[in-house]
């Protein structure tokens, strides 16, 4: 008899993040991590002035 | 003998202490923090990079966060007032009880701000969800769908959307925006007018007239604090003085220009010939034709009685100051206690201002160096 368990958001955490986990007799069977957010930064860099590459990307994260 | 509207304003801000703060703003900051009840603040993330949190966390000028969220010891009898019910980077709450702490506050007797951290994308419901089953028929909740149902709500006294990201897009809406990402205003005035999830136009217009635009990529703190405490401390019937961006002009009105330590060094306007040194990283020396501007080399301090400690303008080099409306070169950042002025800004770093509270970063603000 598995238990799933879905924890959506998580908090305390930068960005979004979703775990969905299967319990089984106590074990942890499954995890799966759900990423809930995209922004596209690869896509963003293409076609500029690479010096702004530095200012892009180091807002990535803000911690 | 005659001052330069410069030093004038110099001397005004010096004789009052505190940058940018009169006397009655203080105490009305005081009085803001000793009420009772007040204000509930729901602070939802979209796709953010958290760095406008981590800004709020350093808050020092007016008060520490822990005065924010905790109540501030200092004030006898008085309870903390800045009701921060849910902030996700921070909150001790998570997965489906951050759902009913939301809805609680969203209920809550004195209304509640809505603040928002970082853009929201229309492209796809999946480029940011939030949570699911939040209120009654919500489903997988997205941020879109988050902000455009709460800042509707007849409690929601004001919406603060925080961060360039928040206010006009911002990082994920820069070409090619893969997301469609959008700033809270924005997101308001596309949203349909007729059919599910509409927004009449009406409400759209009442949206519009409260929310109060915070932007910076970080934004500096006081300026949230701020701008929410101004809100407490007039019990919601007042808001700040907006500009047509719907910034607060108490934090964003003046170009940095204005308040420049190296704007008398070097500015073109000086009456001393010739007219102008400017920091250019390609070493261009001597006079550069035209009103005989000079460039000098990053390293070239020239005469150290005169330049030290700011050195020359940086707009050769990429500084987009000129036509960046916000006061960090008057407040600077990092306070080191309350009421003082920052340790330092990014222009007095070396670094050309990247004009992020305007509307146009960070596309129409690149390319942000100048480097040959």
């Amino acid at each position: 008899m598995s238990d799933t368990y879905k924890i959506d958001p998580i908090s305390r955490i930068e960005g979004h993040l979703g775990i969905e986990l299967t319990l089984e007799g106590g074990s942890a069977t499954d995890v799966k991590c759900e990423g809930t957010m995209f922004r596209g930064f690869e896509l963003i860099l293409q076609n500029r002035n690479p010096r702004d590459a530095v200012i892009l990307t180091q807002r990535i994260c803000g911690v | 003998m005659r001052i330069t509207r410069r030093d004038f304003l110099k001397y005004c801000t010096i004789a009052a202490g505190a940058l940018g703060l009169t006397a009655i703003d203080l105490l009305k900051m005081e009085k803001a923090l000793a009420l009772p009840g007040g204000l509930k603040i729901i602070w939802l993330n979209g796709q953010a990079c958290t760095g406008c949190t981590v800004s709020l966390a350093n808050s020092s000028y007016y008060t520490t966060l822990q005065s924010l969220t905790l109540g501030n010891p200092l004030l006898t009898g008085a309870s903390e007032t800045l009701d921060i019910a849910f902030i996700e980077t921070l909150s001790g709450m998570t997965g489906d009880q951050i759902g009913s702490v939301i809805e609680t506050a969203a209920a809550a007797a004195d209304g509640f701000a809505l603040v928002i951290e970082g853009a929201m994308p229309t492209g796809d419901d999946k480029y940011c969800e939030i949570g699911e089953n939040w209120w009654a028929g919500s489903g997988t909740v997205t941020i879109a769908n988050a902000v455009k149902h709460y800042a509707n709500l007849t409690k929601c006294a004001a919406v603060i959307p925080v961060g360039t990201c928040a206010c006009y897009g911002g990082i994920p809406a820069a070409f090619p925006n893969p997301t469609t990402s959008k700033g809270f205003l924005n997101l308001i005035k596309d949203a349909p007018e007729s059919g599910g999830g509409a927004i009449t136009v009406a409400e759209k217009r009442a949206i519009r007239k409260k929310t109060i635009n915070i932007p910076g990529c970080p934004p500096n703190p006081n300026w949230i604090v701020g701008t929410i405490a101004f809100l407490l401390a007039n019990n919601l019937s007042q808001f700040p003085s907006v500009d047509a961006l719907r910034r607060p002009r108490t934090y964003y009105g003046e170009r940095i220009c204005n308040n420049c330590d190296r704007f008398e060094n070097s500015c073109i306007h000086t009456t001393q010939f010739p007219r102008g040194k400017f920091v250019g990283v390609d070493g261009i020396s001597g006079p550069l034709g035209g009103g005989g501007m000079t460039v000098v080399a990053p390293n070239d301090i020239g005469n150290k009685d005169i330049n030290k400690p700011s050195g020359y303008c940086l707009k050769k080099a990429g500084c987009k100051g000129s036509r960046t409306k916000s006061d960090c070169s008057l407040r600077k950042w990092h306070s080191p206690n309350a009421l003082q002025a920052g340790v330092n800004w990014c222009v007095g770093a070396g670094a050309p201002c990247q004009g992020c509270t305007q509307d146009k970063f960070p596309d129409g603000m690149s390319p942000f160096l100048y480097i040959r």
